[in-house]
């Protein structure tokens, strides 16, 4: 059996690990919010997508565009959990501190991809398939990756508002 | 919400600060703080806790004249 006695050293956005009974109720109030936006966009890039099968035959719709889309607008939502938890200070402190050291770091290197495969692949003629496709998805998760850097940053300087505050109480 | 001016009375009165309240109760200082502006509204376990670390009743913190 699992020792669940120590300490743990990962926990993800949506983990309540070392939050209290307030935190966690905030949390699961913007958890929820966020269920409801992802429903919303996800049915409206449904929508678009049927749409555009019925009125545009004459375009291709490619399974990778497709799942590109929904990709995108799941990262949206999760970008609109971690703004809003971080604004309360709700986010565990494993995840906040390692949104400050890891995120950085692989919104750098995708970032990096993001202009290879948007612009030196181009500009050099490199030949490559799906370049736009890879260059999109670099592009999404860098810009998920620096959010999750800003949102890490912003709950530590919550908590310290808040700390602050409560002396000053 | 209104502020719970009890509680910050009686946490004053046993010579006690929200961090070791908080402690205490095994929430956070922020928590407390929250609860003592009105902002929060704490479960019956968490109002409890809080009575007994105080020595008081739950009348005595938390019940609104």
């Amino acid at each position: 059996m699992a020792d669940k006695s120590r300490e743990r050293n990962t926990a993800g956005l949506y983990s309540d690990y070392g939050l209290d009974e307030r935190q966690k109720a905030v949390s699961r109030e913007i958890g929820l919010k966020s269920f409801k936006l992802i429903l919303i966009v996800i049915g409206i890039i449904s929508i678009a997508w049927f749409m555009v099968g019925i009125f545009f035959p004459d375009i291709e719709i490619s399974c990778e565009y497709t799942a590109l889309s929904y990709f995108a607008a799941t990262v949206v939502c999760q970008c609109y959990y971690g703004i809003k938890a971080s604004k309360y200070g709700v986010i565990n402190g494993i995840a906040a501190f390692s949104f400050q050291t890891g995120s950085l770091f692989i919104a750098l290197f995708s970032t990096v991809f993001a202009l290879w495969f948007g612009v030196v692949v181009r500009l050099a003629d490199i030949e490559m398939e799906n370049t736009p496709l890879l260059a999109a998805i670099s592009a999404i998760s860098a810009a998920n990756n620096y959010v999750m850097y800003f949102c890490g940053k912003r709950n530590d300087k919550v908590l310290e508002e808040q700390a602050k505050e409560s002396e000053e109480e | 919400m209104a502020k719970n001016l009890k509680l910050k009375s009686a946490r004053a009165a046993a010579d006690m600060s929200q961090q070791a309240l908080a402690e205490a109760v095994g929430v956070s200082r922020q928590t407390i703080n929250a609860i003592e502006k009105g902002d929060y509204n704490p479960t019956l376990n968490l109002c409890t806790a809080i009575c007994r670390a105080l020595g008081k009743t739950l009348d005595e913190i938390f019940w609104e004249d």
